[in-house]
């Protein structure tokens, strides 16, 4: 009988959906009297227990990868993007205007390791190391592109409202003018929550240390310590978010810029000395103060437009600055996240040469750094849910402190995200 | 010289092999006494193996099949896809043997004039929400619960299969033995009870369980509710003289002995 068992095991195995079938074999075999009742009975009931052993076996692997991806979150974005620069030196000499096809790729995930700890990793394109761009531009013969490290920490957080990040993480900092939102800072940092209004609004406490460069000859390296006040949340049922912070550089003062930043200095910042030798004069102890805030929203054609007004200030009140201000101004009206939704937005902005650090701001608008300032316009149109074609016009100007060219800006871009 | 030494090694390896040969059995209750039965008799044929017979309950014997610490577990109940998936892990394939069908009768006094019950009425029956026989349309009688007591493996395998998990009312009688059930039963005009289905005899009133009349028969097609397969769980197919004991088991004569102690036999 051993043959009959084997074979009906192996009907269960291969789909339990032939249980009956398989009944129905069995019982016709009682009925001829091949097997008795408590033959069939045995036979199938080990059938079927041997089939679910298989069935438990295989889940057990599959709960083992579905577990891990349970607790992993993938992230990724992809950008194409065309830009023509229009270019016109202050002194009025000769500067040919450029045209680039640009990607931008990043992907990558934060995962739970536990109901304390969390780890993130992304990778991004990038045409250098530049901190502020993962932007790629299409050249050199098809040539393959570089993908950089552009994320990795770990998160603890020993009770909910608190967390503490080491590694190269997203920015903590929040900001509308003075830093780019490419830039992914390296060190350590927290974040203290103090929830309210019933986790409607939430006042948070920030701060971290970042190093800047580390010298192998050297223990007095420069870094950064920033500390954020903020609150996030609701007035009167319109959204508000509010922040002042202050960042603090260490060494950067007569350290020699390439050193600090290889792929992103000279870009508007005094500094004295030549070519890679060139030297910051300042240091740069910002004070910021960030804001936003939606009054109104408006109904039209059956969807909501939120009317944002933001802005930011900063200054750098190191000692003997005097190109020392930057600031931001601008609306938003709508938001680009479902298909067919829109976004239009205008601001203007003036990011004198010692405002921040040269490394720390967009790296699009005039062509990234400081001593500059001008207008941005952009529209936004979702294509799709999770995918934009959007506009972006910038009329920038140099501050004369640098030899900033004068630029106008257009780029069109498409994104998706995933 | 040489040669002797040498021959007394080589029988001595060869004894060795037969000899002193041991099967560790642990598990559930319930399954104990077709355990302790079939393992005396066959010891008694095989005088030179040794069965040691545990109990602890199924998720004990399973267990310790998993630890490789017994060489058959006897489980009341199908081994849990956990159990199963911590096996694989230690590199075990636990092997359902089915040796035999623990079928629960009701019954009640022969003066009794129901036929049968709902499987929903003998819950209620047992957890105390019904306590009188005019509910059920019977005579103005109090119901006299009659239990096994909690040691038993009948006791386990009533209160997973008709009672789902809820407690025995606590004014039920408990009783330590089949034969005490079956005597007390008889002996009071308004008692119901359950016992094992081999254990009915003609003293007892059989009821139907949701039209379903217990007898071997009906067990076996798996119609009546209240029964379930004993196993005998094996590290894969079994080999050697496990294989010899679990075939004497679900052989002739170790049915016979299953049925003896009062459970329903595969032959």
């Amino acid at each position: 009988m051993r043959w009959l068992k084997v074979v009906l095991m192996m009907l269960l195995m291969v789909n339990l959906s032939f249980a009956s079938e398989v009944e129905r074999l069995v019982e016709k075999l009682v009925e001829k009297g091949i097997i008795t009742e408590g033959e069939a009975y045995k036979i199938l009931t080990e059938a079927e227990e041997e089939a679910k052993k298989q069935e438990a076996v295989a889940r057990k692997d599959t709960d083992k990868i579905s577990g891990w991806i349970k607790n992993t979150k993938f992230k990724g974005d992809a950008r194409l993007r065309y830009e023509y620069i229009g270019r016109e030196n202050q002194d009025g000499s000769y500067i040919a205007d450029r045209e680039r096809w640009r990607i931008r790729f990043r992907w990558g995930f934060d995962t739970k390791v536990n109901d304390q700890i969390e780890a993130g990793f992304r990778i991004a394109t990038g045409d250098s190391q530049d901190p502020t761009s993962a932007n790629q531009t299409l050249t050199q013969a098809f040539n393959d592109k570089y993908i950089w490290l552009d994320k990795a920490y770990i998160t603890y957080k020993p009770v909910p409202t608190l967390s503490i990040t080491g590694g190269k993480m997203t920015n903590p900092f929040y900001t509308n003018l003075i830093w780019s939102s490419d830039l992914n800072p390296e060190g350590v940092s927290f974040v203290k929550n103090f929830p309210v209004d019933e986790g409607k609004g939430n006042f948070y406490l920030l701060g971290g240390y970042f190093p800047i460069l580390e010298r192998s000859n050297d223990i007095e390296d420069p870094y950064m310590t920033g500390f954020q006040i903020g609150y996030a949340g609701k007035i009167q049922e319109k959204k508000f978010k509010a922040a002042i912070a202050y960042y603090d550089y260490y060494g950067l003062k007569d350290s020699k810029a390439s050193e600090i930043s290889p792929s992103c200095y000279n870009k508007g910042n005094t500094l004295y000395g030549a070519g890679t030798n060139a030297r910051y004069k300042y240091d740069y102890d910002i004070l910021d103060l960030s804001v936003e805030f939606t009054p109104f929203e408006f109904n039209y054609r059956d969807t909501m437009l939120p009317l944002t007004f933001y802005g930011d200030y900063g200054k750098n009140i190191a000692a003997g600055v005097k190109e020392n201000i930057g600031y931001l101004y601008g609306f938003q009206l709508g938001s680009a996240k479902k298909q067919k939704s829109w976004q239009f937005n205008y601001d203007y902005r003036r990011l004198e040469a010692d405002a921040v650090v040269e490394f720390m701001p967009d790296d699009s608008f005039a062509q990234g750094g400081t001593d500059c300032k001008g207008h941005t316009l952009g529209f936004r149109y979702a294509t799709s849910d999770n995918s934009t074609l959007g506009i972006t016009y910038m009329i920038t100007e140099g501050l004369g402190n640098t030899k900033k060219v004068d630029a106008d800006i257009l780029q069109i871009d498409y994104s998706v995200s995933f | 010289m040489f040669r002797k030494i040498f021959m007394l090694i080589i029988t001595g390896f060869v004894l060795s092999g037969f000899a002193g040969q041991e099967i560790i059995m642990s598990g559930s209750t319930t399954v104990l006494p077709i355990a302790q039965k079939t393992a005396e008799v066959f010891m008694s044929k095989h005088p030179d193996i040794k069965i040691t017979v545990r109990g602890g309950g199924s998720g004990v014997g399973i267990a310790s099949l998993i630890d490789k610490t017994c060489d058959i577990a006897d489980s009341s109940r199908p081994i849990k896809d956990k159990e199963i998936q911590t096996a694989a892990g230690k590199g075990v394939n636990p092997k359902a043997n089915v040796i035999a069908v623990d079928g629960i009768a009701v019954v009640v006094h022969p003066s009794n004039p129901l036929d049968g019950l709902t499987s929903q009425q003998v819950k209620d029956i047992y957890t105390g929400k019904i306590s009188n026989w005019s509910e059920l349309g019977g005579s103005n009688t109090k119901i006299v619960v009659v239990s096994r007591d909690s040691a038993s493996g009948t006791f386990e395998a009533f209160g997973e299969l008709a009672l789902h998990g809820e407690k025995v009312r606590p004014d039920a009688l408990m009783q330590a033995s089949n034969q005490a059930v079956a005597t007390t039963v008889a002996q009071t005009p308004g008692a119901i009870c359950y016992v094992g289905l081999g254990y009915v005899n003609s003293s007892l009133k059989l009821l139907s369980i949701d039209g379903i009349i217990p007898s071997k028969q009906t067990v076996l097609k798996k119609q009546y509710k209240y029964a379930r397969p004993l196993f005998m769980y094996t590290d894969g197919e079994p080999k050697g003289i496990i294989k010899s004991y679990i075939d004497f088991v679900t052989g002739k004569e170790g049915q016979k002995i299953v049925e003896e102690v009062g459970f329903i036999g595969l032959h």
